[in-house]
């Protein structure tokens, strides 16, 4: 990566956080609108989560990931911390791997 | 009402599980960019300034595969789009006053929004915001350098399952948050209508067209309150 490269992402990436804030700094919302409103990174992070876990190849792929994500809802469910949340997931994932290889 | 936000201690904790995931993709990133010729201050100045780790990955990926460096912008601004959405969850935090605003849109990340939600009250969403958002950049940033100069010592990070340690910290983020019927509704759509539109779009407009299931956690409000 060039640093004009590096500049024009940053340039980009701050102006689109700015806008989102900026925008709607700027105008009175109604309850619903600010309900709606604070469940859209919701929605986001759900579909993130997805994404991360299934996408590949152009499409949908299920591999080691959605078991690791699959014991990490499981404990999540159950009161676990975020950092045993996280290590399950990925053990769960590193050890599938290890064992398919092996 | 049974819900209770996270302690300040539980955020610090959860914060700093963020930040090491934070950390571990700025290795990547930082060893990923020195090997396709970029200068490591160049590398830690984008962790800086563009802090957005899947964009930079993604970018320094298509430089080092000697794709276009356009090519590689384009595709990291589209992966970022997301921010945009994510920043309409900051606004109560960043509050009044213009510099308040351009600073904080910097911090915008899933873990310091989320964190944020979490939380009852604006003091509390902005301390958590605040310290989230900065453990992340710090750790984000440290990584990096420290992956410059390991460069190719850095391999085969999915083997040690990181490509499932993302996802499943956002599970463990989301977890106080869905505890509402409401916000469960939300992120449950956003992960339907995000897998089914996998198949037909890339997966950084997949993760935009989630932000509808907002709709489906509005309607469930609608229909029954905030239980359970």
């Amino acid at each position: 990566m060039s640093l004009t490269a590096v500049l024009a992402l940053a340039a980009g990436t701050y102006a689109m956080r700015l806008l989102g804030l900026w925008w709607l700094s700027t105008r009175p919302l109604s309850p619903e609108a600010e309900e709606a409103v604070a469940l859209l990174p919701l929605g986001l992070i759900g579909g993130l989560i997805a994404v991360q876990t299934l996408s590949g190849g152009g499409g949908v792929v299920a591999d080691a990931r959605l078991l690791g994500v699959a014991a990490a809802i499981a404990v999540a469910a159950n009161g676990a911390s975020l950092a045993i949340t996280m290590l399950v997931g990925a053990g769960t994932a590193a050890l599938l791997r290890a064992i398919v290889l092996s | 009402m049974k819900h209770r936000s996270p302690t300040p201690g539980r955020v610090a904790a959860d914060a700093l599980a963020l930040g090491l995931v934070a950390a571990v993709f700025g290795l990547s990133f930082g060893a990923l960019a020195v090997d396709a010729g970029t200068a490591a201050p160049v590398a830690v100045l984008a962790s800086a300034i563009v802090f957005a780790p899947g964009s930079q990955l993604a970018a320094a990926g298509i430089a080092g595969a000697g794709g276009s460096a356009w090519l590689g912008v384009l595709t990291g601004l589209l992966i970022n789009a997301r921010h945009g959405v994510l920043a309409l969850g900051a606004v109560g935090v960043a509050g009044r006053g213009a510099l308040r605003r351009a600073l904080t849109a910097h911090f915008v990340v899933e873990g310091s929004v989320l964190a944020a939600a979490n939380q009852d009250g604006v003091r509390a969403a902005r301390r958590a915001f605040w310290l989230t958002g900065g453990i992340i950049f710090a750790f984000h940033l440290a990584g990096t350098a420290l992956g410059t100069g390991l460069g190719a010592v850095v391999t085969d990070l999915d083997a040690i399952g990181m490509d499932a340690a993302l996802p499943a910290a956002f599970v463990g983020l989301l977890a106080p948050s869905v505890r509402r019927r409401p916000q469960l509704a939300a992120a449950l759509a956003g992960a339907a209508i995000a897998t089914v539109s996998l198949f037909f779009v890339p997966a950084s407009v997949a993760v935009l067209v989630a932000a509808a299931g907002a709709g489906v956690g509005l309607v469930t409000s609608r229909r029954g309150g905030t239980g359970p």
